[in-house]
């Protein structure tokens, strides 16, 4: 770190302490993921890579796990699902039985039509909310917004950012390795 | 971009629905760059003013909308007498409406949830807005049979909640299950629709300029960075929103048709009612959404994004699922003369002949014929024939709810019982409000959400495809 | 999942070892067809022997023969979907199910057992049954032994000019490699498709609805064709597995293939859960004794076992074993769930028609009249035997030997048809794209 003190910052230069990272962008998808799986090679870990859509073949360049989210889903499911069936035995055949249309108290049949939706309805509440929760948002700042080069990352920008807080971060030779992976640009990105 | 928003652009609008056996189909036909792409989405809701049509249509919208709540209001301060519900025609208009909304609303889901699952790439320029007109049509779904119970103000009574009445809500109703099967469909389509639009509103916080824009943008975006690590769990979610989804488009209507399926009445109580639910719902979706399409395109200039293609495959699906309506009708009739039951088979000749002949004969031609015409490609293709179709087919649809409901329960088992069923003007006017409220709502979206999937558009872009990209990396 | 412009990356197809039959195939006929021929004279014999002027036989010989023609309707509805989505993924597979919807002629051969033995299945071709009751006598306009021949007839002029037209174009293109036999599929692929739906619904109301004339379901049709089609989803991927373990198609054939094989396996049970869950729900709930008939003599122990059985069989198990990626990844797993969903799409069929067997029987109506109101699923005890006769040892060995019998006939014309061309179109311009078929999630 001490080292990276003494380099002058190729975009901006201020005086900030320690740096959220680099952000250095890619001409193309391709690129990007050329560049994802080079980086992923050279041991670096707390790193990303930022696109305007999806792109097919990063996940398993950047050696992304399998997010944990379906067992999230499944028990959210499998809750709903059982606490529908749970609270129509306890309103229909436990605390307030009656006759409907000869039918036993506890008639299944007729039970899985609330039994269903509520199933879809936690397992798609729950979706949501593990999404988001796994994400890591919602969030109102984030230091790569303090880049103007970042806004284009939802329009046309394909970025790779390497935190400086990664073990093997080094400005000078991330750097370098950034601009011989084909980066267009290289910057250092402020924290705060 | 002080004037109108299709001004600076002309769209070119290319016809690309040629067989493409050795080329994959172009599915964006105009300029295909990230940013083009984005300009033309953004560029609507950017504009300071929008077309001069859009000001007519809202304000026509808006007019209805006053009318839906006026009318409501004296509904529910009168009483339910004001309409023309009458014995043995107990549910009358609103439920007509419900079960014509919420079919509507199906055919979004149906191209953002199952064309997804089957990996359609061109519902990336239509699912936007598909999933708008779904939650739209449930949220007017939703007020009719709020208003329908009289005393809407106690509509919590369906939820099972102890209270000093000490019983509890009847799990054996269809009207419990249609309000979980409606709510479900309400909060998971909301939350699919949102899901989808997170990345296209950080686009939008990004080219946003001033000072309110950004932050309401901002704030809706969630703080959406793009990151590979959060389009990978994204993919994941949505993936498993669309399969949850996808079990809602069969179960809702399902669940909606067994309001009258459990009954024992003639041409109520049929086993095939849930898939023929579906299948109508699907199929009256399908048309309003070409119906809004052929028009939003023009006016909004994204004929390069919804392009003929769209509007092409559109119609086929919409022929595809015409035709289950079709076989549900015949079979309808089939299983209806073999039953070789009295009341069975007179139910049937009542649609036909009855009174109300004019709507089962009306229900036979939208339903059944008009969309037939989609098999030809010049119906397909042309707006001043796929439009008045799709419209008819709305219509149809409509009418159908109308004899399942009406023409159904005008001759029930007793003939002391008859009555025929006639709308007053405040039935028709709550009806035609409803467009208001659905239209509004519509043309706000229109105006200030991203229309178009941006992002999922930019995915099948020929330059995004990474198939390549690591020739020797791929395992 | 092509690009537009770029050349599209190839993989070896292999040798020409790999992409036919070869003496493989010619083994294969003999040996199917050695079983089919032995297992259905046991069958004949057996049900000889069963002093009941050949009836269990009869009804085992149906229920096997709608299980194959199951599996050629439903390869039928898969080569047409095939070409009516457009799909380029399936390519790879759609030889194997032209091969195995081309078996029409066959099973219209192997139906005459069947219109012969029609007396002996069908109450309402008996005349003093039909005049039983007013409700039966309105039917007899569709339930009359011509007409039922006329549609027959009808039905499998179409399903065999179908099958024959697919497959003849499909092979027209391996040799001229012309783009214009694709197209012409395309074209035809729309109201086959619809044709197609209808005659697998008619043929399960007329084959499988009339055995109890008296019951109707407007969903029956439907529930018939969701049974149907779940079978070729179970059935490609083991045929495709037999391939592969004999050194075929073995770059051709993917686990991303087989993925989506069982995402669609997945998708046709779960359809099939809805309609029976929609026609027993709405059956149940509304309780009108025409309808609710067919349920109660399924309810009779010890049928009610097998209506359970197909509930966890048909649904809850496999559900629970195909939701994860890797069991529908893993062609071990997948192999055990397309055998298991084979064999409850049986006993499905199993289920749908043999309660016939006794119901039907002047015994069976006499002990249904008699059934305690107030607990409907008691028989009285001298009727009781009836509802074991179609469970009995012998009886069960009949369907066994017919089902090997059919089956026995219907893979030995499958591979002596498969034998004489490439196991996949090889000209097929969406065949490059369809090898490199990758699953995104």
């Amino acid at each position: 770190m001490a080292m990276s003190q003494n380099i002058i910052s190729p975009v901006a230069g201020a005086a900030e302490p320690t740096p959220y990272g680099l952000l250095a962008e890619f001409p193309d998808p391709q690129a990007l993921l050329r560049a994802a799986a080079a980086i992923r090679q050279a041991g670096y870990r707390r790193w990303d890579c930022y696109s305007p859509f999806p792109i097919h073949g990063l996940d398993r360049a950047m050696r992304l796990k399998r997010s944990v989210l379906p067992w999230f889903v499944f028990g959210g499911a499998f809750t709903g699902c059982f606490a529908a069936l749970a609270v129509a035995w306890f309103c229909n055949a436990y605390a307030y039985p009656l006759i409907f249309s000869g039918k036993p108290y506890w008639g299944l049949p007729a039970n899985i039509p609330v039994a269903f939706p509520l199933t879809i309805l936690f397992g798609a509440v729950t979706t949501f909310l593990a999404l988001w929760a796994l994400a890591g948002l919602p969030r109102l700042h984030h230091p790569l917004f303090f880049s103007a080069r970042f806004r284009r990352a939802t329009t046309d920008g394909f970025f790779v950012t390497i935190e400086a807080t990664d073990p093997c971060y080094d400005l000078a030779a991330t750097t370098q390795l950034l601009r011989r992976l084909g980066a267009q640009a290289v910057e250092v990105v402020k924290d705060c | 971009m002080t004037t109108a928003i299709t001004a600076p652009f002309a769209p070119t609008d290319l016809d690309n629905t040629g067989d493409e056996l050795l080329r994959e189909p172009v599915l964006v036909t105009g300029p295909a760059t990230y940013q083009a792409v984005t300009d033309q989405v953004c560029r609507v809701t950017e504009a300071p003013r929008a077309p001069r049509a859009w000001y007519v249509a809202m304000a026509i919208s808006l007019a209805l909308l006053l009318l839906f709540g006026v009318l409501i209001t004296y509904a529910i301060f009168t009483g339910v007498g004001v309409w023309g519900n009458n014995s043995p025609s107990f549910w009358g208009f609103p439920i007509i409406n419900f079960v014509f909304w919420v079919g509507i609303a199906h055919a979004g889901t149906f191209i953002s949830a199952i064309l997804l699952l089957f990996r359609q790439k061109w519902r990336t320029g239509i699912n936007r807005f598909a999933e708008a007109t779904t939650v739209f049509a449930v949220v007017c779904a939703g007020i009719f049979p709020a208003i329908h119970v009289g005393r809407p103000w106690l509509a919590y009574w369906l939820l099972p909640y102890p209270n000093i009445m000490g019983d509890w809500p009847n799990f054996f109703s269809p009207l419990l299950w249609d309000a979980c099967a409606v709510g479900t469909y309400a909060t998971v389509s909301i939350l699919f629709w949102y899901t989808g639009m997170v990345p296209d509103l950080a686009t939008l916080r990004d080219r946003a300029t001033g000072r309110i824009k950004p932050a309401v943008y901002g704030l809706l975006s969630l703080g959406w960075r793009g990151s590979a690590r959060q389009w990978h769990l994204y993919e994941r979610a949505n993936i498993i929103l669309a399969v949850l989804a996808t079990a809602l488009v069969l179960g809702v209507s399902s669940t909606v048709s067994t309001d009258m399926a459990v009954s024992q009445i003639p041409a109520w109580h049929e086993t095939i009612f849930p898939p023929y639910f579906t299948a109508g719902a699907i199929y009256s979706g399908f048309a309003i959404v070409l119906a809004l399409a052929i028009p939003a395109r023009e006016l909004f200039g994204l004929k390069d994004l919804i392009t003929k293609r769209h509007l092409d495959n559109l119609a086929k699906l919409a022929l595809l699922l015409g035709s289950m309506v079709l076989y549900i009708y015949l079979i309808e009739f089939v299983i209806a003369w073999y039953s070789g039951d009295p009341y069975e088979r007179f139910a049937y000749l009542n649609y036909e002949f009855g009174p109300y002949w004019w709507l089962g004969w009306g229900i036979l031609f939208c339903n059944g014929v008009v969309a037939q015409a989609f098999w030809f490609k010049f119906a397909r293709q042309t707006w001043w024939i796929a439009w008045p179709i799709a419209v008819l087919c709305v219509m149809g649809m409509w009418m159908e709810r109308f004899v399942i409901i009406i023409v159904s329960m005008h001759r029930s088992f007793l003939p002391s019982s008859w009555h025929m069923f006639v709308p007053t003007w405040i039935d028709i006017g709550t009806l035609a409000g409803s467009f208001g409220l659905f239209f509004t709502l519509f043309l706000l979206f229109c105006r200030y959400c991203p229309m178009v999937a941006v992002s999922e558009v930019k995915a099948i872009l020929p330059q995004a495809q990474t198939r390549d990209a690591l020739a020797n990396g791929r395992h | 999942m092509t690009t537009i412009d770029k050349p599209r990356p190839t993989i070896p197809l292999g040798t020409r070892d790999q992409i036919y039959l070869g003496s493989l195939g010619t083994r294969a006929t003999r040996l199917c067809l050695g079983v089919g021929l032995l297992a259905l004279a046991g069958a004949a014999v057996l049900g000889a022997g069963e002093g009941d002027a050949m009836r269990q036989f009869l009804f085992g010989y149906l229920t096997a023969w709608c299980f194959f023609f199951s599996i050629a309707a439903a390869s039928l509805f898969f080569v047409l979907a095939h070409h009516l989505f457009k799909a380029s993924w399936s390519v790879v597979l759609r030889r194997l199910a032209e091969t195995l919807a081309c078996n029409f002629i066959p099973l219209m051969v192997l139906l005459l057992p069947i219109l012969f033995g029609l007396h002996r299945l069908y109450p309402w071709t008996s005349a003093a049954y039909m005049h039983s009751s007013a409700d039966l006598q309105n039917k007899s306009g569709l339930l009359n032994e011509p007409f039922f021949l006329i549609r027959c007839l009808f039905y499998f002029i179409l399903l065999i000019g179908l099958s024959w037209y697919f497959r003849r174009q499909s092979l027209a293109q391996d040799h001229d490699g012309r783009l214009s036999h694709l197209r012409a599929l395309r074209w035809h692929s729309g109201w086959g498709f619809l044709a197609l739906f209808w005659i697998i619904n008619f043929i399960g109301a007329d084959l499988v609805m009339t055995l109890q004339p008296r019951w109707l379901s407007y969903a029956a049709p439907l529930f018939f064709f969701s049974g149907v089609i779940m079978t070729i989803y179970a059935a490609l991927p083991l045929l495709a597995m037999w391939l592969q373990r004999n050194g075929r198609l073995d770059n051709a054939i993917t686990l991303d293939h087989y993925q989506d094989l069982a995402r669609w396996l997945f998708a046709w049970m779960m359809f099939w859960m809805y309609i029976a869950f929609a026609q027993y729900m709405l059956i149940w709930y509304a309780n009108i004794p025409q309808e609710t008939s067919f349920f109660l003599v399924r309810d009779l122990q010890p049928w009610l076992w097998i209506t359970l059985a197909l509930l966890f069989g048909h649904f809850i198990m496999p559900f629970l074993g195909l939701l994860p990626r890797w069991a529908k990844r893993n062609k071990r797993v997948l192999a055990f769930w397309c055998v298991w969903l084979l064999l409850f799409g049986y006993l499905d069929l199993f289920w749908q028609i043999m309660p016939a067997v006794w119901v039907n029987t002047p015994a069976g109506r006499v002990a249904l009249q008699h059934v305690n109101a107030f607990d409907p699923y008691q028989l009285a005890p001298t009727a009781r035997y009836l509802l074991w006769i179609p469970l009995s040892t012998s009886a069960i060995l009949i369907d066994v030997l017919c089902l090997l019998g059919i089956g026995g006939l219907f893979l030995a014309h499958t591979f002596h048809l498969l034998r004489q061309e490439a196991l996949l179109p090889l000209k097929d311009p969406h065949l490059p794209s369809s090898l490199v078929f990758e699953e995104l999630v």
